[in-house]
């Protein structure tokens, strides 16, 4: 008997239990479904955080006191925060790491522009002219702050998309003058805008020398301190650097542990793949039960339809048919049913996983590795649990089974 | 009448049952694994929310907390609109306490990071709260041994300390922490009492690392200036309600505020907390319970599609009960029963089972398994029984004797 003979009598015998068949179908179907939908879900946060994360180039490292992600308490809330002079002394000793810049918050405040005044939130960041490259800023039109803007401190200002919608609505920004908390600053560039992240606008700052902000509002401040690696490779090589450095920089004794932070783009993702980890598992397990007692329904009506046709069995043995293809007639209707009802499962849990999509706003994601998988899963159950029932049709005696009614 | 033909029909679907044992084995253990997938994700659930209850409950019970800043939770929080507001004060605690008719007791707080030593160990990462004497009633702390400070010693500002289980454990291990002297922010505080130990969960709020001083020490340590927070506790919810806009009122008139005035303070209930709790998790359980009821989704299309088997089995049986007089709610009831005794067993399984499964999973997490949730996982199986035994059953009540007689 070949290939497509034992296909059509698979076929045959679903079609001939047509409402058992669907049912079996069906339960099939809700396991898949439940597999599929959970890690398609889990996938979309993954891709939700992955994108909203990519704040900084892949290869910029930061230094702070506070590690950015925290999960349960944290040791590091009474750590001596990073200083300019501290950042001044990196940049002296630094081979590997370049493009360092600060990054300061001196103050959330108004900034005004003749009448227009913007609300008081607005982030007042004083860093040099390697910022905007560190954090993947992007210039709209204007030029960065300069060298000589930063060694000297001059009053200039780079601002963010809404600064400019709010003050500038229809002018031209560049050579204008902001006042901020009775200071002013000549704008001389303007940062294109990046969204918002978790809910909070990225754009809302105005970029300044951090010299000038220094002589304003005093040095007396907890900073980020960002650095780049030569190439992506030696990001390792230039973390042992910077961990060497700022160790003798902040006198830390030989046996404490460090007291700062070093964090990158992929140490930030790790912390996030721990949290979806433990979520992708939980969809895995608690689907993967649903699709195991789907699998149990299957061998149960592979058991029962093996009884019914104990006589069709006899039959075909009494007239040569060898356990071979019995077993084959058998796994072939367990494996069509679960293939079958995979196929729909998976197409309605990538569906249902994507739904997710509208609430998070992140892209979507087809898992391609999930599929494959469901695909080739579905066939090892309809074979591990159509075996047994088809063993047990193979070892049936012809002649006690013509004779059972 | 009724009760003779329920119990053939239960004499029936045991036999039947028996008759097929490995399918009815394999059908039961199909809802086995339905059950104990939904009832471990509710005792989870369970556990999860009343560990946060306790520690709510650790905040204080019916407690208005009136502070500077608002909870912001939902929206936009205007902060720059709440940042130039003036500070809390400690005296406005006697002054809610004296003009409030509903309030029971008000105490003021504040707190801060520190560590207190004694002789050469170090409890370090503490929170060190300076309350008054009233606390003791608006917060849900208990002392374990030794005793809270009194009255006239928050009035004198002694330098007496009330410390968390933890830091006890740390600082004295075996020792008798009563009339011990500690150091904490350059100056000698005596130890007077322990708290309870209350154990921690998520990283959430717990008593077990905190030290709790007189406020009038702690200004007298570290100065007092900001980060003041009054807390008003109230009999009960219904008096909390009406509370609220009498300490809404007390303030306005201590703050000397205009009637056309915006507050400058705000009143902040655990509430807020609460429903912003549920509505982060709620969406998750959703999920959890949906995911885990597909299970016994697929459990219950297992118990239908063998019904439908035995139905057929028996077609013939059916005629020959149907031509000697059975009725169609006799037949029904005989297949009924026989998809809810496989469920119920099944159920029975599954929660045992689900009892094991809470009580490992709290070794590591925490999970509770409480009468309802049993209750609840019963009633699931019984309607699971009959919800997926009945289109079966109603098939072979309804079937013509004639043509099933006739059936081979």
């Amino acid at each position: 008997m070949n290939f497509i003979q034992t296909i059509k009598i698979a076929f045959g015998a679903l079609a001939a239990n047509k409402s058992r068949a669907s049912l079996t179908l069906l339960a099939i179907v809700v396991g898949v479904f439940a597999v599929i939908s959970a890690t398609t879900a889990v996938r979309v946060i993954d891709n939700f955080f992955s994108e909203t994360m990519t704040m900084m180039g892949s290869d910029v490292i930061n230094v702070t006191t506070q590690s950015s992600v925290q999960m349960g308490g944290s040791r590091a809330q009474r750590r001596q925060p990073v200083s300019f002079e501290e950042f001044e002394r990196l940049e002296e000793r630094s081979q590997l790491a370049r493009s360092l810049s600060p990054r300061a918050n001196f103050s959330y405040t108004t900034v005004q522009y003749k009448e227009q005044q913007t609300e008081p939130n607005i982030l007042i960041t004083g860093s040099n002219e390697n910022y905007i490259t560190n954090n993947s800023f992007d210039i709209a039109s204007g030029r960065n702050l300069s060298e000589g803007d930063v060694v000297n401190g001059r009053p200039v200002c780079l601002i963010g998309e809404d600064v400019r919608n709010t003050l500038f609505e229809r002018e031209d920004p560049l050579g204008k003058r902001l006042r901020v908390e009775g200071q002013y600053y000549t704008v001389i560039g303007v940062v294109e805008a990046k969204g918002s992240a978790f809910g909070s606008s990225m754009d809302n700052f105005v970029l300044m020398p951090y010299t000038r902000l220094m002589q304003v509002y005093g040095k007396d401040l907890g900073i980020t301190i960002q650095v780049r690696a030569a190439s992506i490779p030696l990001i390792d090589a230039t973390m042992d650097e910077l961990t060497g450095n700022l160790r003798v920089i902040r006198n830390v004794a030989p046996e404490s542990e460090n007291d700062f932070e070093l964090e990158t783009n992929e140490s930030l993702r790790g912390s996030f793949a721990d949290f979806t980890g433990i979520l992708y598992l939980f969809g895995l397990v608690v689907g993967g039960i649903a699709l195991f007692g789907a699998g149990i329904g299957v061998m149960n009506i592979m058991l029962v339809s093996v009884t019914e046709r104990t006589r069709e069995i006899g039959l075909r043995k009494a007239v040569g048919a060898n356990k071979r293809v019995i077993i084959q007639q058998f796994l072939a209707e367990a494996v069509i049913i679960c293939q079958i009802g995979g196929i729909i499962g998976i197409l309605m849990g990538v569906l249902a996983g994507n739904a997710l999509v509208l609430v998070m706003n992140a892209s979507l994601v087809f898992p391609v590795g999930a599929v494959i998988a469901g695909f080739l899963g579905m066939s090892v159950i309809g074979v591990v649990f159509g075996v047994y029932p088809a063993y047990k049709a193979a070892q049936m005696n012809p002649i006690d089974s013509l004779r059972y009614e | 009448m009724f009760f003779r033909s329920l119990l053939e029909g239960v004499k029936i679907a045991f036999v039947s049952i028996w008759g097929n044992k490995l399918r009815s084995a394999l059908t039961t253990f199909g809802i086995v694994i339905g059950i104990v997938m939904v009832t471990t994700m509710v005792t989870v659930i369970d556990g999860i929310n009343r560990s946060f209850e306790s520690s709510m409950q650790m905040l204080g019970q019916n407690v208005l907390f009136v502070q500077k800043m608002p909870w912001g939770f939902d929206g936009e929080y205007r902060w720059w609109d709440y940042a130039n507001r003036r500070e809390m004060n400690v005296e406005y605690a006697s002054e809610i306490a004296r003009q409030s008719r509903l309030a029971s007791s008000v105490s003021a707080e504040v707190s801060r990071g520190g560590s207190v030593r004694f002789e050469d160990r170090s409890a370090q990462n503490l929170e060190i709260q300076g309350v008054t004497f009233s606390y003791l009633f608006t917060s849900a702390i208990e002392v374990e041994t030794g005793r809270f400070f009194t009255e006239d010693e928050d009035h004198r500002g002694r330098r007496v300390i009330v410390v968390g289980a933890d830091v006890a454990d740390l600082l004295f291990e075996v020792r008798d922490p009563m009339g011990q002297h500690v150091r904490l922010g350059g100056q000698r505080f005596e130890v007077i009492g322990v708290l309870e130990k209350q154990g921690n969960f998520l990283g959430m709020e717990s008593f077990d690392n905190i030290a709790i001083i007189p406020i009038r020490a702690y200004r007298n340590t570290f100065g007092l200036r900001n980060n003041i927070s009054l807390r008003v506790q109230f009999a009960d919810e219904e008096t909390l309600q009406q509370g609220e806009y009498e300490i809404e009122g007390i303030m306005r008139r201590v703050r000397r505020l205009d009637a056309t005035a915006d507050n400058d303070f705000a009143i902040n209930k655990l509430e807020m907390f609460e429903q912003q709790y549920q509505l982060m998790t709620g969406a998750i359980y959703g999920v959890g319970i949906f995911l885990t009821a597909l299970s016994l989704f697929v459990g219950g299309i297992g118990v239908m599609n063998i019904m439908y088997v035995s139905v057929k089995e028996r077609t013939k049986e059916v005629g020959i009960r149907k031509a000697v007089g059975a009725r169609y709610r006799e037949i029904l009831m005989q297949f009924l029963i026989e998809a809810v005794i496989i469920c119920i067993v099944g159920g029975l399984i599954g929660i045992g089972i689900s009892l094991i499964i809470a009580n490992i999973i709290n070794q590591f997490f925490v999970a509770h398994m409480s009468i309802t949730t049993i209750v609840l996982a019963f009633t699931i199986c019984l309607l699971t029984g009959v919800l997926f035994g009945f289109l079966p059953a109603n098939k072979a009540a309804k079937a013509e004797p004639i043509e099933s007689l006739r059936f081979s």
